[in-house]
């Protein structure tokens, strides 16, 4: 093909599966090698891997769809392995029946400088397009995650974006909010609210105001709006964002806040708030009537002002242990007043925690129970306790006879109990009348305290039969020289105005020693040995076997 | 308009009718539908045939263009899906597919097993990128790169090319329609798009999920799918049919229409 050869530019003939047929010396120029090593070669070969498969993608189908192409951009792979810029023209021709496909190429080296700058600005464009693109994808990514509705304004109040919870909002899609209107998106009593914010706003001022907005469903919304400008380098304002939240819960909390601070201000019972590491943070005016101590004289100081000093530290530490597991400690508690006074208070306490279960606060609460304890007390009192002579009776003796013999067998402390009956009281009954008989038990019951020590005890055990108890008595001497001197201080005449009374007494003495008794085994040997005493004529004291 | 409609403007369908199962015919990256045209008329009296273009390629509605959901092969599979409940096909559709398009009816096979009883695979290749040392897709990132910029150059040299023709016509839309019909996309940027999410997708993994049976129309020489890859495929797709098809390049069904015709036939039972 000599015509061919004498083309002024790269040319070569393919197939239709683009096997090369033939090339001309102008090519072969650019691609090196001999002719003979390109025939039968795909005429991809020619081409680096981009323009392979811009070929593939591009070229082919059109080439076999149209027949031919026209200045398809590619490029050359040179022999030296550089790349040249070339325009890709193709005919497809058929000749009895065979489909040939001439390529001609021309080097366009010289590009025109239009084209690439075209290229460049597109390039540019796209890639400010994409930033673009790319956040406001960011923004509606961020915006979207937000409770807060977010939107923006541009100069003419004409929606720009929304986010999701402001669409959702205002029940509307993406597509359908942009390019609406303030006042067609807010209606018409929410937008004259608003537009003097807005107006505000777009003259560069920052606003923020709260909203109360009544919803479709009758529900009342209160929302705080901050409207912020969009300005540019030079201060022109484009636009403002309009950021709402939703602070009905934050109202709703508020509310529950003053109502919760009214009630710690107006309730009977005092509260006190301390830290974790018990320095008082708060104490409610209840707390103060109570203590005495105004808020400002305790709030920072440490707890223990108020101890009393009745409670020791395993009691504290009990509590402490128990507020850690339970958060909740109930019980009572002497607590002492700013002028050092006591009083019992029925209090509560509990730990308040933070989400990790860290003790924050223990918020205790307190009332004054000392009057109900004192009653109480009385009541205790009379129940354990003599009507007539103020002793302790036959129930508190056994209790407290309990208690030291149990105490005996753990330490080995001697106990003695004198049983004390009295001779000659019934003839004082009778002869001088019951209430003389009542002087009478009286008068013992002084005379028997007044001979023992705060340990021992003195009952009367009912009708005129007394009982001592001695705790840890020195000897059995001590012991018979107590039994000698009551009966010497009962047999001293008792005079009541101008009547004069005596009586005498028998004494039976029972000494418990390492455990050997129970306590009405005891009371039995005392008793017995009483009587033994009568029997041996009377105002005499018997120690029992 | 309804949403059937909708769809069937949007992907630019048109239905060959005829009697017996359902033929639906995918382009490939730089394609159109009309790229079938040499392989429908053999199929006219046996089959109803489908065709469509991929939103952004052909005459398709490019405002439906969402350059988030075509960043994904996905979406392009989701678009097939959408045909065929437009046209309320349900099952026994043959999926005829070429180059990425094979990859997207693999996707869409596995969303709706029960739609698909058969895939044609023209040149498949589910993953262009290389990944030495196990997998030889073909290509590296930068020969996508230097492509894009071909497409770049391109597709002004077009605009500027076809440039005349606008004000000798001085009717735009008539212009836009010759300009999609000679070429494959209106929008450069759009067909940047589908150019990234073909080469840069990996759907390997997604092959053994395959139910249908397969048959694998594999070019003898092929630069965008080598013949390892069509035998990859053919290895993990399961109970696949591997044909090779004596073809050098990439569009047999242009090149040697019969040779594809008689290996679908085979395939299809007619």
């Amino acid at each position: 093909m000599p015509s061919f050869d004498r083309l002024p530019c790269p040319a070569l003939v393919t197939d239709g599966a683009g096997v090369v047929q033939s090339l001309n010396q102008d090519l072969l120029r650019l691609i090196g090698s001999d002719k003979e090593r390109w025939i039968g070669k795909s005429i991809e070969l020619i081409f680096p891997v981009a323009s392979r498969m811009f070929l593939q993608t591009h070229v082919w189908p059109m080439v076999l769809r149209d027949g031919n192409v026209r200045e398809i951009r590619l490029q050359l792979l040179e022999g030296s392995g550089k790349r040249l810029p070339i325009f890709v023209n193709c005919q497809k021709t058929s000749e009895e029946g065979i489909d040939r496909f001439t390529w001609v190429l021309f080097v366009t080296t010289e590009r025109s400088r239009f084209e690439q700058e075209l290229i460049e600005s597109r390039q540019r464009s796209e890639a400010i397009s994409a930033a673009l693109t790319k956040s406001e994808r960011f923004l509606r990514t961020v915006t979207d995650a937000l409770p807060s509705l977010v939107a923006y304004w541009d100069k003419q109040l004409v929606c720009r974006f929304a986010n999701k919870p402001y669409l959702e909002w205002f029940g509307k899609t993406a597509q359908e909010m942009m390019g609406l209107s303030m006042a067609s998106v807010l209606g018409d009593r929410l937008f004259q609210q608003s537009l003097p914010f807005a107006d505000n706003a777009l003259a560069g001022n920052y606003q923020q105001f709260e909203l109360a907005i009544n919803r479709p469903d009758g529900a009342t919304r209160h929302t705080l709006a901050d409207y912020i400008p969009d300005q540019d380098e030079t201060g022109n304002v484009k636009g403002f964002f309009a950021l709402v939240t939703n602070i009905t819960h934050l109202r709703e909390a508020d509310t529950a806040i003053r109502l919760s601070a009214s009630v710690f201000e107006a309730t009977m019972e005092g509260i006190l708030v301390i830290d974790e590491a018990g320095y008082i943070v708060s104490v409610n005016p209840a707390f103060s009537a109570l203590t005495g101590y105004l808020a400002e004289e305790v709030v920072g100081k440490n707890v223990r002002i108020l101890k009393s000093g009745r409670h020791n530290e395993l009691f504290f530490g009990a509590m402490y242990e128990k507020l850690k597991t339970d958060s909740l400690w109930k019980g009572e508690v002497w607590t002492q007043r700013k002028d050092g006074t006591t009083y019992l208070a029925q209090l509560s306490v509990s730990a308040i925690c933070d989400d990790g279960g860290s003790v924050l606060k223990y918020v205790g609460v307190g009332s004054d129970i000392t009057e109900k304890w004192d009653k109480e007390q009385l009541v205790r009192h009379m129940a354990l306790h003599d009507g007539l002579t103020g002793l302790p009776n036959r129930s508190l003796l056994m209790e407290r006879l309990c208690q030291v013999t149990a105490m005996s067998r753990r330490d080995s402390r001697s106990i003695a109990l004198l049983f004390i009956d009295l001779d000659g009281f019934k003839k004082v009954n009778d002869t001088l009348g019951h209430s003389i008989g009542d002087e009478v038990l009286k008068t013992v019951a002084t005379r028997l305290s007044g001979l023992l020590r705060n340990s021992d005890t003195v009952a009367r055990f009912g009708g005129d039969e007394f009982v001592v108890l001695l705790d840890n008595p020195e000897s059995s001497e001590k012991i018979a020289q107590i039994g000698a001197r009551v009966i010497a201080v009962l047999n001293e005449p008792m005079q009541f105005d101008d009547v004069q009374a005596h009586v005498g007494t028998s004494i039976g003495i029972a000494v418990f020693q390492n455990g050997s008794d129970s306590p009405e085994a005891l009371l039995k040997r005392a008793d017995d040995a009483m009587y033994a005493a009568k029997a041996a004529g009377k105002n005499a004291y018997r120690f029992a076997k | 308009m309804l949403q059937n409609e909708k769809i069937l403007a949007r992907n630019n369908v048109k239905v060959i009718d005829g009697d017996g199962p359902v033929l639906l015919y995918a382009h490939g990256f730089g394609c159109n539908q009309n790229m079938w045209d040499r392989v429908t008329p053999a199929f006219k009296s046996t089959h109803r045939q489908v065709l469509f273009d991929y939103v952004g390629s052909g005459k398709s509605d490019i405002a439906a263009f969402d350059a988030d959901k075509y960043a994904n092969l996905n979406g392009y599979a989701q678009d097939v899906l959408d045909i065929c409940d437009a046209l309320d096909l349900r099952s026994g559709v043959t999926f005829v597919g070429h180059s990425v398009s094979c990859s997207v009816g693999v996707l869409a096979s596995i969303a709706r097993p029960e739609l698909f009883n058969k895939l044609v695979l023209l040149g498949p290749n589910p993953c262009y990128l290389n990944h030495p040392p196990e997998y030889v897709g073909g290509f590296e990132k930068e020969d996508l790169d230097g492509l894009l910029a071909l497409m770049d150059q391109n597709y002004i040299g077009w605009a500027n090319y076809l440039a005349p023709v606008v004000s000798a016509k001085g009717e735009a839309g008539a212009v836009t329609a010759e300009l999609s019909d000679s070429f494959c996309s209106t929008d450069p940027t759009v067909a940047k798009v589908f150019a990234r999410t073909t080469f840069f997708s990996d759907n390997r993994a997604d092959l053994c999920k395959v139910k249908v049976p397969c048959l694998i129309l594999q070019h003898r020489t092929d630069t965008l799918a080598p013949t390892s890859v069509g035998e990859y495929v053919h290895t993990q797709l399961a109970g696949s049919t591997l044909k090779i098809l004596e073809v050098q390049g990439h569009c047999a069904h242009m090149a040697e229409p019969l040779l594809v015709v008689e290996a679908m036939r085979v395939f299809v039972g007619t």
